[in-house]
């Protein structure tokens, strides 16, 4: 009850033309932010950062929670036209939202998005409120063997997205962890496949990467399709329908249950929104009653991932406001945002500054109706991308992809690199390699070697079985590997 | 002793430079063969053997990262390495057998626009360089629509223009990313 | 007699005016005036964190005291390597100014990188954050005390962590000069190092006292300083513990330029540092959190550079 009235406080504090205008410029700026390829949430919040110096501290952290919480939006909307994933949590969101635009139904793929987020981000919310002291004294104990259990858990999702071309799957899985391989070792420090370039010391960044793998290697096979004078998909006159109420209610329990595990990975500082909306759409294929179709355009798969790394927000700012430690890139940088006014983020904002922490809660409540708003009227706007014909979609998107790529670092390696993964992943496609486990083979990589070394530092190899939540994890990583492959063989036995 | 000093010297640029060339040498041939011999599966054998033959560069190097530590740095490379090469054993028994898609076929004039217009990417990398990053994404639009027989030509130039000030605004203007000058225009002036 | 007063304070001011004209110009030819367009300030780490923060702040004091407009560029990458390749690629002018941490000295050494560490002028040595040793208040080992008694009882078993370099270096340090063993477990991000203290997986975190500014579940065991911190008054120094040598570890922040900056840029650099130096925003900002502020210039900095890179290639090479 207590809560409740420190809530309705909050809402209290950030009644006012000054709250509401920082929520909706943090909004307008996070969807851009996020639609964006290149610039990630956690570059959005840091962009902002400087602006919020001069106002009250209230205001910047309502401002740039908006913006965190609207760019995770914001990445989907990108992936679904254009197959341009605008963060790397929105790449589980295109596997299922560009087929939809292919198929002329763009507009099923951005309102099942929009509202998945809003679902996902207001759980979210509401988990970080209602239960964050326990859930942030679990998210603590996690060993690093439990990371690493965690991550291979990540990986297992590549046997269910695999299909028949395992063999391919697998190929591309491990391409994209060995590439990940590429830099200093975080752990002893080794200098690896470098090359002697300074630009390679931290491998490939994995945006460049990504806007390659995904925008350009289907840029490249729009041309060689050869039909440049028409759009993406030929039924233009449908792209703008929308889901009716009844068709949202129907992926209710997909959105709710990828909500939950999205806040819930969300929490763990060190796996981030991406991996939560991987796991989240993995476990949506598994659970539903058409994992055929997932892949294909199936409107669960869009909410699965949406509405999983919305909800990693709420997560993410678990063990920054119970313990100060940042769950994610962009949670980071909200300590920044708090340091520049003398506040240290931590469960002692609770007591000294409660208009902080309950206006921060009531103002995500209030950011997300707004997105929602503002989502609503803005991929009716935006969809009409998919109305402008590839000849000159096809330049646009490679010019903003190489924006993008350089606004990572500032530095024109990453826009070749971009050019580089994209001229590769054309060439993998074309030949059945899928897309998707590279991103996840470069998702998880690092989280997984690092946390093996550093939990066989700190334990030796029996760690990972004697530990009881790693051993869990594991034995249900191998069952997750096995299952999809046991099933195809019983399928087609060839 | 030796397998070190191999090392240090593939490590470095012109060691890339000496591997690419081999791998180049490698495939060349290997293409010209397929292609008399009309397989199907030609490209599909050109990324195996890429695959296989980074695959073993990257093992390669591996021994030569110093050891440190419980589980070294190389270790990770060498589990992953072993996987592909244990995939690529798979997918080429697969291809011999026939069980495998053959490669998609696709006419030489579509094919042919591709490798042009990731020329035209590889040039405009250069003329961001050279002129600068609003010159050179100017000739890139204009170029890259017209390559794609897009042909209204005050299109052409509004498209171009009209997206150049966008990102004026946006990112040289509000967000302030620092778009490389070119080195050819501050030479020119002085 | 007025006239001719009158005429001489006309011919002394005309004298006057041309010789300060004439002076001025030859002024100008020996120092240009400085700065005449905006100075960009390289950051080598990712925008929002502390050096970011840092950077920033300094452009804003900086602002009170001088109209040169700063404009911050973050050139992150590959350990601070990039930015450093950036500036050494631009003029030598004092346009390009490049905020600098011990950790780029680290970096430097641990990549083998072939920078020469001099091809940068080290001109300001402004934050100087000692380094901590940090335990978990809800853990078995807390105090100082308790840490090397259980080290010393289970050698080679008591988990450190922290961020390679700096603060690696540091846990060398004090397991050399304390006589213990421990087993070091690099994390990239300190955030994540310290939610294994608060978890419980690891015993030690090594930092700085603004680490734990919020966080009720931690607490520093003993500081490095000559002497106790005003801020943290219970908090023991190495000294009161026995182990010397440890006095003046710590993390520094400060700003350096191309080698081959004009004597006079370098100069206007010292007066505003000096300035923003004693700015009580500035102050009070770093202070709070157990940082010393100082105005180190050139010559004492690029020294304490040389006996840095001495110091980390002995402890990250071996």
């Amino acid at each position: 009850m207590e809560l409740i009235t420190h809530l309705i406080e909050g809402f209290g504090y950030i009644a006012g033309i000054a709250p509401f205008l920082a929520i909706v410029v943090g909004v307008i700026a996070g969807i851009f932010v996020g639609a964006m390829p290149g610039l990630s949430p956690s570059m959005g919040v840091a962009i902002l950062l400087p602006f919020t110096f001069k106002m009250p501290p209230l205001i910047g952290l309502v401002l740039l929670t908006a913006v965190y919480l609207a760019s995770n939006y914001g990445g989907s909307i990108t992936a679904v036209t254009i197959n341009t994933p605008g963060t790397p949590s929105a790449v589980a969101t295109a596997f299922d939202g560009y087929p939809l635009t292919l198929q002329g139904k763009a507009g099923w793929g951005l309102g099942i998005s929009l509202v998945a987020s809003t679902v996902g981000g207001m759980v979210g919310i509401i988990i970080l409120i209602v239960f964050s002291q326990p859930l942030a004294a679990v998210a603590v104990k996690m060993h690093p063997a439990e990371y690493f259990s965690l991550a291979l858990f990540g990986l297992s999702t590549v046997a269910s997205l695999a299909g028949k071309d395992w063999a391919k799957a697998f190929t591309a899985a491990l391409l994209g962890l060995l590439i990940n391989t590429i830099g200093i070792d975080p752990i002893s420090g080794v200098k690896r496949y470098t090359f002697g370039e300074t630009s390679l010391f931290d491998g490939f960044d994995f945006i460049p990467a990504l806007i390659g793998l995904f925008a350009l290697s289907e840029v490249f096979s729009k041309i060689e399709e050869g039909s440049w004078k028409t759009r993406l998909s030929g039924e233009i006159s449908k792209q703008e329908q929308w889901p009716t109420l009844k068709d949202y209610w129907n992926l209710k329990w997909a959105t709710l249950q990828a909500s939950l595990v999205g806040t819930l990975i969300g929490i763990f500082p060190g796996a981030g929104s991406a991996i939560a909306s991987f796991l989240a759409y993995d476990l949506g294929k598994r659970t539903s009653k058409h994992p055929e179709t997932f892949g294909k355009g199936n409107p669960e798969g869009v909410a699965a991932a949406e509405a999983a790394n919305s909800a990693s927000v709420g997560g993410a700012m678990v063990p920054l406001l119970t313990l100060g430690i940042p769950g994610s890139a962009s949670t980071a940088v909200l300590i920044g945002a708090l340091m520049i006014h003398d506040l240290a983020p931590g469960p002692l904002l609770f007591t000294e500054r409660p208009d902080l922490i309950y206006g921060l809660f009531a103002s995500m409540f209030v950011a997300n109706g707004v997105m929602f708003l503002l989502g609503y009227w803005g991929s009716r706007l935006w969809i009409k991308v998919t109305k402008v014909p590839l000849n000159v979609l096809i330049p646009l998107i490679i010019s903003i992809a190489s924006v993008g790529s350089f606004a990572v670092k500032n530095s024109l390696f990453d826009v070749g690199a971009c050019f580089g993964f994209g001229v590769v992943g054309w060439v993998l496609k074309r030949h059945g390699y899928p897309m998707a486990p590279i991103v996840l083979g470069m998702v998880l990589g690092k989280l997984m070697e690092v946390n093996f070394r550093r939990a066989v530092i700190m334990g030796g190899y029996g760690v990972f079985f004697y530990r009881p939540a790693s051993l869990i994890l594991l034995l249900i990583s191998i069952a997750a590997f096995a299952y999809p492959l046991v099933q195809m063989r019983k399928e087609s036995p060839n | 002793m030796t397998i070190q000093r191999i090392n240090t010297f593939l490590d470095s640029p012109l060691g890339l430079g000496v591997l690419l060339v081999f791998l180049a040498g490698i495939e060349i041939p290997l293409y010209l063969f397929l292609r008399r011999k009309e397989s199907p599966y030609k490209s599909q054998i050109l990324i195996l053997v890429s695959l296989v033959y980074l695959s073993l560069v990257f093992l390669l190097l591996s021994f030569a990262f110093p050891v440190k530590g419980k589980v070294s740095a190389g270790v990770t490379p060498r589990l992953w390495i072993l996987g592909i090469l244990l995939c690529s054993l798979y997918l080429a028994i697969r291809i011999n057998k026939g069980k495998e898609k053959s490669d998609p076929s696709v006419s030489s004039s579509q094919s042919r626009m591709v490798f042009l217009y990731i020329l035209l990417c590889l040039g405009y990398l250069g003329a961001i360089d050279l002129l600068g990053f609003f010159p050179a994404s100017f000739f890139f639009l204009l170029i890259g629509m017209r390559l794609l027989s897009y042909t209204h030509p005050v299109g052409l130039i509004v498209l171009s223009l009209g997206w150049i000030a966008f990102l004026y605004l946006v990112f040289y203007s509000l967000l302030s990313v620092p778009f490389p000058e070119g080195i050819l225009i501050p030479y020119l002036l002085g | 007699m007025k006239r001719v007063m009158k005429q001489r304070l006309l011919l002394l001011g005309i004298v006057l005016f041309v010789s300060t004209l004439t002076f001025a110009a030859g002024k100008k030819e020996t120092a240009p005036a400085f700065p005449t367009k905006p100075i960009r300030l390289i950051v080598y780490t990712a925008p929002g964190g502390a050096l970011d923060i840092t950077a920033r702040k300094f452009t804003d004091i900086a602002s009170k005291y001088t109209k040169a407009t700063f404009v911050v560029e973050n050139k992150a990458g590959a350990g601070g390597m990039i930015g450093w390749e950036y500036v050494l690629s631009q003029p030598a002018d004092g346009y390009t100014l490049m905020a600098v941490t011990k950790t780029l000295i680290a970096n430097l050494v641990a990549t083998d990188s072939k920078i020469d560490p001099f091809s940068l002028d080290w001109i300001a040595f402004l934050v100087n954050d000692p380094e901590c040793i940090i335990t978990g208040v809800k853990n078995k080992v807390k105090t100082a005390q308790e840490i090397f008694a259980d080290a010393k009882a289970r050698p080679g078993q008591q988990i450190w962590v922290a961020p390679p370099g700096v603060d690696e270096v540091m846990t060398y340090k004090v397991w050399a000069k304390a006589g213990i063993t421990g087993k070091y477990v690099p994390y990239d991000s300190g955030a994540q190092a310290m939610a294994a203290v608060i978890g419980g997986q690891a015993e030690v975190y090594v930092g700085n006292p603004a680490d734990i500014q919020g966080k009720p579940d931690l607490m520093i065991a003993v500081i490095s300083a000559l002497k106790r911190l005003p801020q943290f008054p219970n908090v023991p120094t190495f000294k009161e513990l026995g182990l010397e040598g440890l006095d003046e570890e710590s993390m520094w922040r400060g700003f350096a330029v191309k080698k081959g900056t004009p004597d006079p840029i370098i100069a206007w650099y010292d007066d505003l540092f000096a300035k923003v130096n004693q700015d009580p925003d500035w102050r009070q900002f770093f202070e709070k959190g157990g940082m010393e502020l100082v105005h180190y210039k050139r010559d004492k900095f690029n020294q304490m550079i040389k006996s840095e890179l001495q110091d980390f290639k002995t402890y990250l090479k071996k």
